[in-house]
């Protein structure tokens, strides 16, 4: 009886990336030939003579089925793996060959999505940071794992490697930012969170817009009270309810400007603050859901001219 | 009767008794309106076309105008009229406020007025005081400390601050010349936080005040430098920033006038309770005349924020290949999701809780096993920080609250109490023996009481935590080496989990006499792949111990860096658990009661230790400490290096699994003061006896110990000084030391010092043959004092009798000091004697409150000495009278911030761009050490060391670095003869605001004179450039290039667990950048190309490369709240494995609501390998849905 050739090929399958989950590379028995063609499990024996190293951490190989399985977190390195095939019928017939397994490490300029972005004075509210916007600094800007990343003067910041994204379709990541930092009176124009969905290797873009909304002056002078008192006249109560009433449901500041020419800085913070209750109340009398942002400026007259 | 529009429409009249209710809550309305209709047109609501010319035309004066963007809509021309025709300052200045719950950190820091540090005898000094927190401050003082003193411990000076945070004092004429300050500020209940401190020094030259960028404004503020924190500061935040405030004026707010910098702009901040506020702030010119903002503030109680996302993909692979993938990523049919958020919430103004949980993306049946469980998969974990971008083009700040090895974390705090779930620092101290700084993932708790004693400790501290550890710990104990670039033992180890520390130690008995932390970024950087680590500053490898008589060239205390650090090792699992626990009590003022444990299980080992330690405090600076410990099984590993890392030698495993093996220890300290007002003084005794097998985190007794020792230091007149001291040290093995000493020291008129001493020692040692036998040395030193800022110096030594085999030890040498610039000085010593020739040079450099970019711990200088740790006698300190013996472990140390790569903390002022504080332009160490340097091992070496840096910093646009270091090595170990040399070197140039550059280099080369293999090389270089402009976003882009080289040391230990690791290089370039074709759409490239190259051997330089290239090209639709749609193709090919990878992506999402976004995608990619010209194509699509919070 002549022996039937028996031929065990190396395996070299292609690099790959320590993973996240156990991973099954290759049958390394499918490039092996008894007689000629494609062995048979059933019709050989396989042995290991030589694994790929100590401990649960290392390329392994089943020698019930042939599969090369490299389990979760295997850390990068190459890794060889010798085996031995023998005929069944005749277990002097045998042929070894090596595996090569390569756990390529993860790098930075390959895998990781960076993110750069800004938080910005959105003046026109369209959500887009136009030439003429300005950056918001000091501003917190939240991962959904913890990281609290403060702006810089400029609104700017960055976070590197905010993730390592799906090699074929990428994977989401949030960004929210937390209105509390924002100066007083900015709302959102953008999503917030924001979601995007970042690339392998790749930079994204993710900015936040905040405006104080359309802003309303309000000029006031002492004609507009009755007699020396901080009562508004009925003239003026009227123009302010109907205002509200027209501004409909929508971020707005309102600036109240108070020009004192001479009847005295209390009086004119007692007017100031009149008009501003009662703007208060007639907003939540509307009951709008955004809030009215009320600044106040009272401006001291005479010198300035 | 007012009708508001005559339009016809819809008109309605509002339902007038409601609103009547609503106003007249408010204020009393007057009979006009309640009698006329109010009528308000909706139909056109936005329309005020009508209305608006009424107004116009008005002529009337209403007192009032409405203007809408600009516009006039209501009322008349008149009063805006009015305000137009004042030159008010409104048109570009902007008042932001803001308030804030969550972020609350208080801020204290102290300054000069002037950053100067010299001042002549005499001068008024003004200090400046700045806090965030003055509701919580009932008195602040400014502390002033005599350095080098006998009683540095006691301020000379104690200053009260006034309301506007000032305090002044006059250079004395006499005591001194150098001294250090800070600022302590009380709360009502006597507790109290302070600054690190700073350094003054009277002056007889004239010295030009260093150079700086700008003009002072207000020196220190709103930068922290707190060392103490006592005070539980609780509330909100409440930030105000100005900008383009014009010239002329001056804001007030929270009552203060605030400064302003060159460019008009403040920030100002203040931790104010829970409740309501009011915030002014008043913007006035010279006559008192301008605006007043006012804003109401609310400060919750209770405050939430959170993040939350869903995120559910479900897809299909329509080719399924030969690969298969349990991650799923090749299964036909995939469904796989993520769930995570973050929650940082206030709970009744003072609780604050932290919460965070990912199950990151896997498959939905997996997405909640083992919650609990720490994740080894964590793959951003495994991605190298050295090797993001060096620059990104921006300065925001960023910290990790939430960090895990986990899937979740959690933490509830109160003041600084908490507990907690996630990654923390352990921390058992307070003991001598049982000491535990890991960086562990489990549970910690720690309990600190909110009332102190009247030194302001917390009467009940607590620390217990739990973990199992996936790591092992480690311990590098560096001698100093003259240079700043050691190697650790192991490569590859655990990112963050390094404690760092300089010890100086006996180098007899193995004692540690300080220590001092080093910070991250600040006093050194590491490069956790390759185990180097870089500090700012060199370390000797000597320190003096202030006697007059030393024992060989350089000085008689070892300096050592420590550094212990966690590692994965690589051929066992780490199956154990680590417990730790400390509790402390004052039981009265005067009595500390601590118990200490610990127990660390290892799959082979069990290391178990406990102790109980009693401190006594009597008068001002008495005390009396006794300790027990205990403990069982071996010891950590650690490893030692005379040569910085190049040769390693591993100790370390004593230890006995039998019974528990004990250590004791009684120290005291008796300051005459105490006893008697007048007197000046102190005297000390410590005791501590080791058995064989003892070990702790510090402590390895391979042999039985004991130490006794006396010492006493007597200030006999103003100008006379004595001290004396006596040590007996023996162990097992045979080895035994007996030193007396006995010196004085006086002043003779105002130039000159005499100092006399004796010496005795017996020495005993199996091992080493000189050292046994007797020996009497007498010594004197002369110092001229020329002036204040320049001294010179002879001193001599000489054997008068000695026995058995020791050697003589004769000296003669002389040695200068001298001040350079206002900050700069310069040390210098050379001497002869029987053990060689020695040499010591080092440049000094006191830092003040500009040094926004200083770095480097300081031994024996500022921080330490005063703080009540004193690790006196500086390196060539000969001068100093210090005290023999004296340890605490109350060492100051900043909370950790970012830093940036000259060491810069972030602060209010860099975050908002304010500059209060010019920076320093230049700062400058170095040293120099020539002579022989030995361990107690017995080993030597022969080392000539130089190492001198240079830094310039103008403002925070234009810095470099340059740091060079030659150290030459000779010794009876061949192996340990090798030349080093050091280049390190760095330059940040922000050119403008929208671009700026940063590159930086480390190069470490080792060569041994032996052989090749023992060569240990570093080099790492990185260049980055980034372009952020602030105008627009039309175009960002970031670009880096980077270069390593390391040929690892002969004895370093690689992931693999092997040591003589081959030589590695590689190249990485990489360029990304985003493009907006208009505002909804925008074009990003990326090409990134990496290089690496290994060694097949040590030696002989057999590269054998690996290459990738990856070129990205994506475009991006976002429509916001609407849609959002992307198109990306890639390539990723691998010349070396002769393989290419292509990939398409297109995807869409429409946001249905602020909380959802639907989209769907199609992926398509081609895998190609030339040798076997097989190629592999694969297709899917996907749906995925997010929720968000």
């Amino acid at each position: 009886m002549s022996l039937a050739p028996i031929v065990a090929n190396d395996d070299a399958p292609p690099a790959i990336d320590s993973p996240s989950g156990n991973t099954t590379l290759l049958n390394i028995l499918d490039n092996d030939l008894l007689n000629g063609v494609a062995v048979l499990i059933g019709d050989i024996n396989l042995t290991i003579t030589q694994t790929a190293g100590s401990g649960s951490l290392v390329p392994m190989l089943d020698v019930l089925t042939g599969v090369i399985t490299v389990p979760a977190g295997t850390p990068p390195g190459t890794y060889k793996i010798v085996y031995q095939i023998c005929q069944s019928l005749n277990s002097a017939n045998c042929n070894s060959a090596i595996i090569t397994v390569t756990v390529s490490p993860l790098t930075h300029a390959f895998d990781c999505g960076d993110i750069i972005g800004r938080v910005f004075d959105d003046k026109n509210g369209n959500g887009y940071y136009n030439k003429g916007e300005r950056g918001l600094a000091g501003v917190r800007v939240v991962s959904v794992k913890g990281l609290l990343i403060t702006t810089d003067k400029h609104g700017r910041f960055n976070i590197p490697c905010a993730s390592i994204p799906d090699r074929k379709i990428g994977s989401n990541f949030i960004l929210k930012l937390d209105p509390r930092t924002l100066p007083i009176g900015y709302s959102l124009t953008t999503e917030n969170p924001r979601v995007v969905r970042l690339t392998r290797g790749k930079l994204t873009k993710l900015n936040f817009g905040a405006t104080k909304g359309r802003v309303i002056e309000l000029d006031l002078k002492g004609e507009a009270f009755i007699g020396g008192s901080s009562r508004p006249t009925p003239r003026l109560l009227a123009s302010l309810e109907q205002l509200i009433s027209k501004l409909g449901d929508a971020p707005y500041t309102l600036n109240i400007n108070y020009v004192e020419r001479g009847e005295g800085r209390h009086l004119a913070e007692m007017r100031v603050r009149e008009i501003r209750n009662l703007l208060r109340h007639i907003w939540s009398y509307a009951h709008y859901k955004h809030t009215l942002n009320i600044d106040i400026r009272i401006v001291k007259g005479g010198l300035y001219k | 009767m007012i009708i508001l529009s005559k339009k016809a429409g819809t008109k309605i009249v509002m339902s007038k008794t409601n609103l009547f209710k609503t106003l007249t809550s408010v204020l009393v309305l007057s009979t006009a309106i309640s009698t006329s209709p109010i009528i308000i047109n909706v139909a056109n609501s936005a329309d005020y076309g009508e209305m608006r010319n009424q107004a116009r035309q008005y002529n009337g004066d209403l007192g009032y105008s409405i203007s809408i963007d600009g516009e006039l809509v209501d009322g008349g021309q008149s009063a805006i009229a009015e305000r137009q025709s004042l030159n008010v300052p409104n048109n570009n200045m902007d008042i932001q406020v803001k308030f804030d719950g969550l972020g609350v950190k208080p801020i204290l820091n102290v300054s000069t007025f002037e950053t100067r540090r010299s001042f002549s005898a005499g001068e008024r000094i003004g200090f400046q005081v700045s806090s965030n927190y003055p509701s919580w401050i009932s008195a602040a003082e400014v502390r002033i400390y005599e350095r080098g003193h006998v009683y540095a411990d006691q301020p000379i000076a104690i200053l009260p601050v006034n309301r506007a945070g000032q305090a002044a004092w006059a250079m004395p004429q006499f005591s001194g010349p150098e001294f250090v300050y800070k600022v302590r500020v009380y709360d009502s209940e006597s507790r109290f936080d302070e600054t690190a401190l700073l350094s003054i020094a009277r002056t007889s030259g004239f010295f030009q005040p260093h150079k700086i960028s700008s003009k002072i404004v207000s020196a220190g503020n709103g930068e922290d430098n707190t060392a103490i924190r006592n005070i539980p500061v609780y509330g909100g935040a409440v930030t105000i920033y100005g900008s383009a405030i014009p010239h002329g004026h001056s804001v007030k707010a929270f009552g203060e006038v605030l400064p302003l910098d060159d460019e008009g702009n403040f920030v100002i901040q203040r931790i104010l309770p829970p409740g309501d506020h009011n915030v002014h702030v008043n913007v006035d010119n010279h006559q008192g005349s301008g605006v007043v903002f006012d804003r109401k503030v609310h400060i919750p109680q209770n405050e939430w924020f959170y993040v939350g996302l869903a995120d559910l993909t479900i897809g299909k692979n329509f080719d399924h290949g030969k690969v298969q993938n349990a991650n799923n990523e090749y299964d036909k049919f995939y469904k796989k999701g993520r769930l995570a958020f973050y929650l940082k919430g206030k709970i009744k103004g003072r609780y604050l809780l932290t919460a965070a949980a990912d199950t990151r993306e896997g498959d939905l049946h997996d997405l909640f096993k083992d919650m609990n469980s720490k994740d080894p998969r964590q793959l951003l974990r495994r991605i190298d920080p050295d090797e993001y971008y060096p620059v990104y083009g921006d300065d925001s700040d960023f910290v990790d609250d939430a960090p895990t090895n986990g899937k979740f974390y959690v933490r509830l705090e109160r003041g600084d109490s908490h507990v907690m779930w996630g990654n923390f620092k352990s921390k058992v101290s307070g003991s001598k023996f049982i000491r535990s700084e890991r960086n562990l993932y489990g549970a910690q708790s720690v309990y600190r009481s909110q009332n102190a004693t009247t030194r302001g400790e917390r009467h009940i501290e607590v620390e217990l935590h739990a973990a199992q550890p996936d790591t092992l710990p480690h311990r590098d104990s560096l001698r100093g080496t003259g240079g700043s670039a050691y190697f650790l033992t192991r490569q590859d180890i655990s990112k963050g989990t390094e404690s760092v520390n300089v010890e100086i130690r006996d180098l007899v008995t193995g004692q540690v006499i300080g220590r001092q932390k080093l910070i991250a970024g600040t006093d050194y950087t590491i490069d956790y792949i390759q185990g180097v680590i870089i500090l700012k500053k060199p370390l000797a490898s000597t320190s003096s111990d202030g006697d007059l008589i030393r024992s060989s060239a350089l000085g008689d205390y070892g300096s050592y860096l420590t550094v212990q650090y966690e590692y994965t090792p690589a051929l066992q699992d780490v199956d154990g658990y680590s417990f730790g626990t400390r509790a402390q009590a004052w039981l009265t003022d005067k009595l500390r009661v601590g118990v200490s444990g610990m127990n660390d299980k290892g799959a082979s080992t069990n290391r178990k230790s406990m102790g109980i330690d009693f401190h006594l405090r009597a008068g001002q600076n008495s005390h009396l400490n006794v300790e027990v410990a205990k403990s069982k099984g071996g010891n950590f590993s650690r490893s030692t290096s005379l040569n910085g890392g190049l040769t390693i030698s591993n100790s370390g495993s004593s230890g006995s699994n039998g019974h528990g093996k004990k250590a004791y220890s009684i120290e005291g300290k008796i300051d005459l003061s105490d006893m008697h007002p007048s007197l000046r003084g102190h005297v000390g005794m410590n005791y501590q006896r080791r058995e064989k097998g003892f070990t702790s985190l510090d402590y390895d007794t391979n042999s039985a110990q004991e130490i006794l020792g006396f010492d006493g230091e007597i200030e006999l007149s103003k100008n006379t000084k004595l001290k004396t001291s006596y040590e007996d040290y023996s162990n097992n093995a045979g080895k035994s030391r007996r030193e007396i000493n006995v010196e004085g020291q006086t002043k003779i008129g105002h130039h000159w010092v005499l100092g006399a001493g004796v010496q005795h020692t017996g020495r005993k040692d199996t091992q080493i043959a000189s050292n046994n036998g007797h020996r009497t040395d007498l010594g004197a030193k002369l110092t001229y004092k020329v002036n204040e800022d320049n001294s010179v110096y002879i001193f001599g030594q000489k054997t008068v009798h000695k026995d058995g085999n020791r050697n003589r030890n004769d000296r003669l040498g002389l040695g200068a000091e001298a001040k350079l610039t206002e900050k700069i000085g310069v040390k210098g010593e050379i001497s002869r004697g029987t053990s060689g020739v020695g040499g010591l040079a080092a440049v000094t450099y006191d830092p003040t409150a500009d040094d926004h970019y200083y770095a480097g711990y300081t031994i024996g200088s500022t921080s330490m000495e005063a703080s009540g740790s004193s690790l006196h006698g500086s390196d060539l300190d000969g001068l100093v009278f210090g005290r023999k013996r004296k340890y605490s472990d109350q060492l100051s140390a900043y909370s950790e911030n970012k830093y940036d790569m000259f060491g810069s903390r972030q602060s209010l002022t860099t975050t908002y761009g304010v500059t209060y504080t010019p920076s320093a332009l230049w700062t400058i160490n170095g040293g120099f050490e020539y002579g022989e340097v030995n361990e107690k091992n017995g080993e030597k070496l022969d080392r000539k060391a130089v190492s001198l840096a240079v830094a310039f910093v103008e403002k925070d646009m234009f810095s470099w670095r340059l740091k060079g270091e030659v150290r030459l090595e000779d010794s009876h170990i061949t192996s340990k003869s090798r030349d080093t040399y050091l280049v390190s070197a760095g330059l940040t140039d922000k050119i403008n605001d929208n671009w700026r550059i940063q590159g930086s280099l480390d190069a470490l080369i080792s060569q041994s004179d032996q052989s090749d293999i023992l060569n240990g090389d570093y080099v790492e270089g990185s260049f980055g450039f980034a372009y952020r402009p602030i105008e627009d976003d039309s175009f960002n882009g970031l670009l880096k290039y980077a270069f390593l080289y390391d040929l690892p040391g002969a004895d370093q230990i690689a992931a693999n667990g092997s040591t003589l690791g081959p030589a590695q290089r590689s190249h990485v370039f990489t360029a990304d950048g985003i493009i907006d074709i208009n505002q909804y759409f925008s074009f990003g490239a990326k090409a990134a190309y990496r290089k690496g190259q290994v060694s097949t051997t040590r030696s002989a330089n057999e590269f054998v490369d690996s290459s990738a290239y990856l070129g990205i090209a994506r475009l991006d639709v976002h429509i916001v709240k609407k849609w959002d749609a992307l198109l990306e193709a890639r390539v990723l090919a691998s010349p070396t494995a002769n393989t290419t990878n292509y990939g398409f992506l297109a995807g869409v999402s429409r946001h249905i609501n602020d909380h959802i976004k639907v989209g769907a995608g199609y992926n398509f990619g081609r895998f190609s390998e030339d040798i076997t010209d097989l190629t592999h194509d694969d297709k899917g699509a996907y749906i995925n849905v997010v929720g968000k919070l």
